[in-house]
């Protein structure tokens, strides 16, 4: 599905944001990419997306060239950005014109979704809050059924309710042969719906695993008192929250703790 | 699917900036028509012998006023970095995209001002007579421009006339793909510095390095004289200098990116 071989990329008069990085997915999951603030995680999605060129290595999505930006490549990626502006039209008129450049899309599912997030069909785009627009686009995302959908942010300007909304829709509406990348800061809002985490670092994948994997391989808990086997830990008011080896049953996975833990230099295998 | 250019994709580009231009470019059109039969309302109350020739002038420069920055504000999307990752993941080829452009920026113009203009000048002419029906007024024709030409060189000069026009567009069209802001702007200082650099060429060539003296001849004259060598050099020069506009601007937009 996405296939990044020696991605080197760097800005205009900066120094490079990524060096010889390579990266396989498959379909069928849901990843969440994280990492620091400028650690590229925006930068890696326009590159996987074609919207930038690489210095060197390539990206091939579908076995696509992304940065030949072909239509049959670009029917089957749907990228919904942090900001973005609406057109100045009524939401069927959007609909309308967008609809036939995506044969896959589910006009339905477009239907059920604007339903949930209690969208008026009626408003001008351009005259929504933030959130309704964002929780628009990202409706608009799933019901294309694009092979590939990449989310930026996408729980920013959402109220508690909508990101809750957001979590059960995304894990409802994809289907086998679809990928879904979200790239957040804020891990919670994702904690639940994500399949796999990769994180980000100085230009390099330093983590790349499922949650399954993660859970069956380590535990994550409240204890009052530190025991002997923690690999990292951090400071609640009820005690420490911890990770440590697992003991043959699986934990639900803290991702803000792990996310952490690796940016303290714990290694995870 | 064809990947260079598809006709089906293309029809559905025209459908989708049908749904999300149409209020804009309505509005538009009828400002457009409001704003000619004004100027020319306000032109004719001024003068009170206005002959079919007193048209040309007004005509072009009504036409060329708006042809002229509309082109050059081509791309709009590349105006803003949100519209331009719009723009770019929007599923149809360069070529249909590039097509687009130039169909409504370029050429749009030629049918839809000299019309407008056409239907206002007899609006306002009608207005004027019937304010003061004394006074003579001879309707705008486009046959007037026409006979002006004169009919024995009349392919030649329309021909030379629409490329000349053609070109203008396109070379401000190319500045809209390559200028984010201020595309007009930058243009005209980007032609104004290349015209200043011909011309000292020239001046340097003709009077410095005296190359018409002593019987020595510049290489801009060893085209054969004749009349129509020359029409044929002109004619071929300007398409030259059209496709490589166009050329120039296409690739520009291939290789555009988010930056």
């Amino acid at each position: 599905m996405i296939n990044v071989k020696n991605l080197s990329f760097a800005y205009k008069k900066q120094a490079p944001l990524f060096q010889d990085l390579s990266l396989s997915e498959g379909t069928g999951q849901i990843i969440g990419l994280l990492g620091k603030n400028g650690a590229g995680k925006t930068t890696l999605l326009q590159l996987i997306s074609g919207l930038l060129t690489p210095a060197s290595g390539e990206v091939l999505v579908n076995e696509f060239k992304s940065t030949k930006r072909e239509a049959s490549f670009l029917e089957s990626i749907y990228f919904v950005p942090e900001e973005f502006t609406m057109p100045s039209v009524k939401m069927w008129d959007f609909i309308e014109a967008f609809i036939p450049f995506y044969p896959r899309f589910d006009k339905q599912l477009l239907n059920d979704l604007i339903e949930k997030f209690e969208l008026d069909q009626q408003k001008n785009l351009a005259k929504m809050s933030h959130g309704q627009k964002k929780k628009f686009r990202i409706a608009f995302a799933l019901a294309t059924r694009c092979q590939l959908i990449v989310l930026d942010e996408p729980t920013n300007g959402l109220d508690i309710p909508s990101k809750t909304i957001f979590r059960q829709l995304v894990a409802g509406s994809l289907q086998e042969d679809q990928t879904v990348i979200i790239s957040t800061h804020q891990v919670k809002d994702v904690e639940t719906l994500i399949d796999k985490i990769i994180l980000i670092d100085n230009g390099q994948v330093v983590f790349n695993q499922s949650i399954i994997d993660i859970s069956e391989k380590y535990d994550f808990k409240i204890v009052s008192h530190l025991p002997n086997n923690t690999l990292y830990s951090e400071l609640n008011p009820m005690g420490y929250n911890i990770v440590a080896p697992a003991n043959g049953d699986s934990s639900e996975v803290d991702i803000e703790l792990l996310f952490n833990a690796i940016n303290n230099g714990i290694t995870f295998n | 699917m064809n990947t260079i250019f598809s006709i089906k994709r293309f029809g559905k580009l025209i459908k989708q900036q049908y749904h999300l231009s149409k209020k804009n470019a309505s509005l538009t059109l009828i400002s457009l028509f409001i704003g000619y039969t004004l100027i020319i309302l306000f032109t004719l109350m001024s003068d009170r012998h206005f002959t079919a020739s007193s048209w040309i002038p007004l005509f072009i420069l009504l036409c060329a006023g708006v042809a002229i920055p509309f082109a050059a504000y081509a791309f709009p999307a590349f105006r803003r970095k949100d519209l331009t990752f719009e723009f770019l993941l929007l599923p149809c080829s360069v070529t249909e995209k590039f097509v687009l452009n130039i169909l409504v920026r370029i050429l749009s113009p030629w049918l839809l001002l000299p019309f407008i203009f056409y239907v206002s000048s007899h609006l306002a002419s009608e207005l004027v007579l019937w304010f003061s029906p004394d006074r003579f007024l001879e309707p705008f024709a486009f046959t007037t421009i026409i006979k002006e030409i004169g009919t024995k060189e009349l392919p030649f000069f329309l021909t030379l006339i629409i490329l000349i026009i053609l070109i203008i567009q396109s070379v401000l069209f190319a500045g809209g793909a390559v200028f984010g802001k201020k595309p007009l702007i930058k243009t005209l200082v980007v032609i104004g510095a290349c015209t200043a650099l011909v011309f000292f060429y020239f001046f340097s060539i003709i009077e410095w390095a005296e190359v018409f003296k002593n019987g020595r001849v510049p290489w801009i004259a060893i085209f054969d004289n004749k009349e129509s060598t020359l029409k044929a050099l002109v004619i071929g020069v300007e398409v030259f200098v059209l496709i490589t506009t166009w050329a120039y601007a296409f690739f520009r937009v291939k290789e555009k990116q988010i930056t």
